[in-house]
């Protein structure tokens, strides 16, 4: 999770522009700095540069002075004269009007003039005549030289001081020593003011002139914070010392040099050797001090860079802020959408948390949330249920449920089943799936009045199927009944007939002369009526045992059929001469014995009617009717009246009188049971003594 | 050598005279034994009943039998017949009006030796029965 929700584009987008300030920042200072350090150096340079040239040119201008005294024959003639004791009257005053004037013209302290044994011979102002023991120290070795020279700063034991020291030499004609003139030179008068000079205000800025002494280098002027230094000062040339700038500059280093003071601050200085002197230049300011200004620009970037990057803040955090409210706005919309849709969903909805045993198996789960509908179709309150256990609420919940939402928690993977739930006692309808790892939500409707319906029509399935299997029963009850029926018709009927036939055949044979001729002519017609019932009920048997006979249907050629039953009647009537057209490939699907049967009917009644006509014709065709397929038989024989063909097919029916043809009339009613045993029709066209056609359609045989 | 019974099961007393005289044409001279319904058939077969102490070793020479009849049918007289080692061997004519298919089948396959359908006119009758009392008769003899 992001701190505080805030888009990742939006933190990455910051911190780049933080990293971008910050790096141009740095850039930036850097430069800046450079540039300050390099103007810092540079004034420091041009302080340094100036002060030593300064330096030189008041040395040089002292040594000048002093030729001036040595090159001027008046004044250096009269201190020969003096020293080598030759001088007139009045030289004393001379010399010492002269020194006077060059004193204070100079601002000298003190001009004395001593013999080559440091004997002070004449001293101005005559008050301060006190000799010098540094200076006759060096008395010899300057006397020696013969030429102007400094004694560099020194300090009177008792405490005078410090001075500089100016030598000019006095010789004779043969450059013998013969004394000197010493000049000392209070360093206040200019070389201190000028050395403490600084051209700006700063407040740590310091000027040392400092010059080696041996292993340490010595500081020869008075430091602003601590004047009483001056000659006193003794810095040792060696280890942390090294770091101090003066240091450095007795041991001869020149320019940049960034170190520390004797407090240990932190000072940049610029060195500088003083040409001819044994003098080193140390100028120097606090490095905090000299890098003020720069640390001023540093908080003014700093304080600019802040700004900056509160204000892209503060941008960003508004942009952020906005997208916030807009993706709430949203968010709020959709929360909205989905509590309403929560609240009105008609199927149930709840979301659980899985509870497994210690070996990762479901155990149990915990409702988490849970909807309107679901309070509706399971009559359980949500109050009671959110935050609780299914175990806990309903302890005999099936163990397939647990099971089977664990599944869908575990895996991931949705699931969709119908089940019957024992504590609510209710079928309900199951869609369950993980929104969560350890989590999964049901949907689901409660399908106990579809189960219930689903069951009753399973029951009312089985009691049809009961009632259809009775029906039948009853119809094979009724079946057998009938042909129980027939069979005691063709047995109890046949055997009184039998009994009147055979008692009238014996009446006949063996009683006959106990009878007239009217007599044996009523026995013979009773005998005659005797075997045409015997007929009928043969034949109203026959039709019976079409009418039960159970359908085998095959591939039947009709034409084979024909041939086979005109066979049969040209057998039993060789005499006739009967034409017989056979269409061949009239295939249908049909009981073989059944079809038999119809074309044995229809051929013999063809053959029948047609036997009063000399030459006959008899047809077996097909034709189509309203696109059927129909199939025909034709005779040219007696035919019949159209206005009774309504009776053609009744039981029993005739046309005709037993007279001209023979017959009981079952046969066509035999056809017509057949026809329609097959799903087929029969009619029948004719016209008298112009033949008949009879038609009837039978189930075709597929091609193959 | 006496003469074998013929046994004719028969409820119809008719068909039974109309069957007498027709063996009295053909000549058939085996007395003639009636039973009027299956059960006297079997008591007469067996010895029990009415028939009881009756010297079963006197087997028919052909038993005619018809397929309807009171108390126990046609059928089941065959059945009982077939399934006794004593009178397994006489041959059973099933004589009957019925022409019903289901009913030769019945009777073959429980061991009638011929079925014979009684035509209704009698001149065939006659015909019939000699055909029938010849053949059955003489090959009952021989045996």
């Amino acid at each position: 999770m992001r701190p505080f929700g805030i888009p990742l584009p939006l933190l990455l987008g910051y911190l780049v522009l933080v990293a971008g300030v910050g790096g141009a920042a740095q850039v930036y200072h850097r430069t800046i700095e450079q540039r300050f350090r390099n103007q810092v150096e540079e004034r420091l340079q041009a302080i340094a540069d100036l002060k030593v040239s300064e330096l030189v040119h008041w040395r040089q201008e002292r040594l000048g002075d002093a030729a001036v005294i040595a090159e001027t024959p008046q004044l250096f003639g009269r201190l020969r004269e003096l020293l080598a004791g030759a001088a007139a009257a009045g030289t004393e005053d001379a010399i010492r009007s002269w020194l006077r004037a060059y004193r204070r013209h100079f601002q000298y302290s003190r001009i004395r003039l001593v013999d080559a044994g440091g004997g002070c011979r004449l001293c101005e102002p005559a008050e301060d005549s006190t000799s010098c023991h540094v200076m006759d120290e060096h008395l010899p070795r300057l006397l020696a030289a013969g030429q102007p020279d400094f004694l560099d700063f020194h300090q009177e034991p008792g405490g005078v001081g410090p001075h500089l020291g100016l030598v000019v030499p006095v010789q004779d004609d043969r450059q013998r020593p013969l004394g000197a003139l010493l000049i000392r030179i209070d360093p206040e008068a200019f070389l201190y003011p000028s050395l403490r000079r600084w051209p700006d205000t700063s407040r740590s800025a310091e000027t040392l002139l400092v010059r080696r002494d041996g292993d340490a280098a010595l500081c020869l002027n008075p430091l602003r914070q601590d004047p009483s230094t001056v000659l006193h000062l003794r810095t040792p040339l060696v280890g942390e010392n090294l770091r101090l700038p003066e240091a450095r500059a007795a041991l001869g280093a020149e320019g940049l040099h960034e170190g520390v003071d004797p407090q240990g601050r932190p000072v940049l200085a610029m060195l500088r050797q003083v040409p001819a002197s044994p003098w080193a230049l140390v100028v120097r300011q606090d490095l905090a001090e000299a890098l003020a200004p720069l640390h001023e620009r540093e908080w003014q970037l700093l304080a600019f860079i802040v700004v900056l990057l509160g204000g892209g803040a503060a941008a960003f955090g508004l942009v952020w802020r906005q997208q916030r409210l807009r993706h709430l706005q949203s968010e709020q919309a959709s929360e909205q959408r989905f509590r309403l849709l929560f609240q009105h969903l008609t199927s149930g909805f709840a979301l659980h948390e899985l509870i497994c045993d210690p070996q990762g198996r479901p155990r149990d789960y915990r409702f988490l949330a849970i909807n309107p509908a679901f309070e509706r179709l399971t009559g359980l309150r949500a109050a009671d249920l959110v935050g609780r256990t299914v175990l806990e609420v309903m302890p005999r919940t099936e163990p397939e449920w647990i099971e089977r939402y664990g599944q869908v928690a575990l895996s991931g993977e949705p699931i969709r089943f119908e089940q019957f739930a024992r504590e609510l006692d209710r079928h309900y309808e199951v869609s369950a799936y993980s929104p969560a790892p350890g989590q999964f939500a049901v949907l689901f409707n409660d399908i106990s009045v579809r189960c219930r319906a689903e069951v009753e029509i399973r029951r009312l399935n089985t009691e049809l199927e009961h009632r259809v299997a009775e029906r039948t029963a009853g119809l094979q009850l009724a079946l057998r009944e009938l042909e129980a029926f027939s069979y005691s018709v063709s047995h109890d009927l046949r055997t009184p007939l039998r009994a009147i036939e055979g008692f009238s055949h014996i009446l006949l044979e063996e009683h006959a002369t106990s009878l007239d001729a009217e007599g044996r002519s009523c026995l013979e017609r009773i005998c005659q009526a005797v075997t045409r019932m015997g007929l009928l009920i043969d034949d109203l048997l026959r039709l019976s045992r079409v009418a039960r006979t159970e359908l085998q249907p095959e591939a039947v050629d009709l034409g084979q059929v024909a041939e086979s039953v005109l066979a049969e009647l040209r057998q039993a009537d060789p005499d006739r001469q009967v034409e017989a057209v056979l269409s061949p490939g009239l295939l249908v699907r049909a009981d073989p014995g059944l079809v038999r049967v119809l074309l044995a009917n229809l051929l013999g009644n063809a053959w029948k009617f047609t036997s009063r006509h000399p030459l006959a014709r008899i047809e077996l065709a097909e034709t189509a009717k309203d696109g059927e397929r129909v199939f025909l038989v034709r005779d040219d024989g007696a035919g019949f009246d159209m206005q009774y063909a309504g009776k053609l097919f009744g039981p029993f029916q005739r046309l005709h009188s037993q007279q001209d043809f023979a017959g009981t009339g079952i046969g066509l009613a035999i056809v017509q049971r057949i026809v329609q045993r097959h799903g087929g029709r029969c009619w029948a066209e004719a016209h008298l003594e112009k033949g008949a056609t009879f038609f009837f359609t039978l189930p075709l045989a597929e091609q193959t | 050598m006496t003469q074998k019974p013929i046994l004719l099961v028969e409820d119809n007393p008719d068909d039974v005279e109309l069957t007498r005289r027709a063996f009295a044409r053909n000549l058939i001279t085996n007395p003639l034994v009636v039973a009027c319904d299956g059960v006297e058939a079997l008591d007469w077969l067996f010895g029990t009943g009415r028939h009881a102490g009756r010297d079963t070793s006197l087997s028919p020479a052909v038993v005619l039998l018809d397929l309807k009849l009171p108390r126990v049918d046609g059928l089941e007289v065959l059945r009982r017949i077939r399934a006794d080692a004593r009178t397994r061997l006489p041959p059973v004519v099933i004589l009957t009006s019925s022409r019903e298919e289901q009913d030769v089948i019945n009777g073959y396959s429980l061991g009638a030796n011929s079925y014979i359908v009684k035509p209704v006119n009698f001149v065939q009758f006659i015909e019939a029965a000699r055909q029938l009392g010849l053949y059955w008769t003489l090959l009952n003899q021989t045996v």
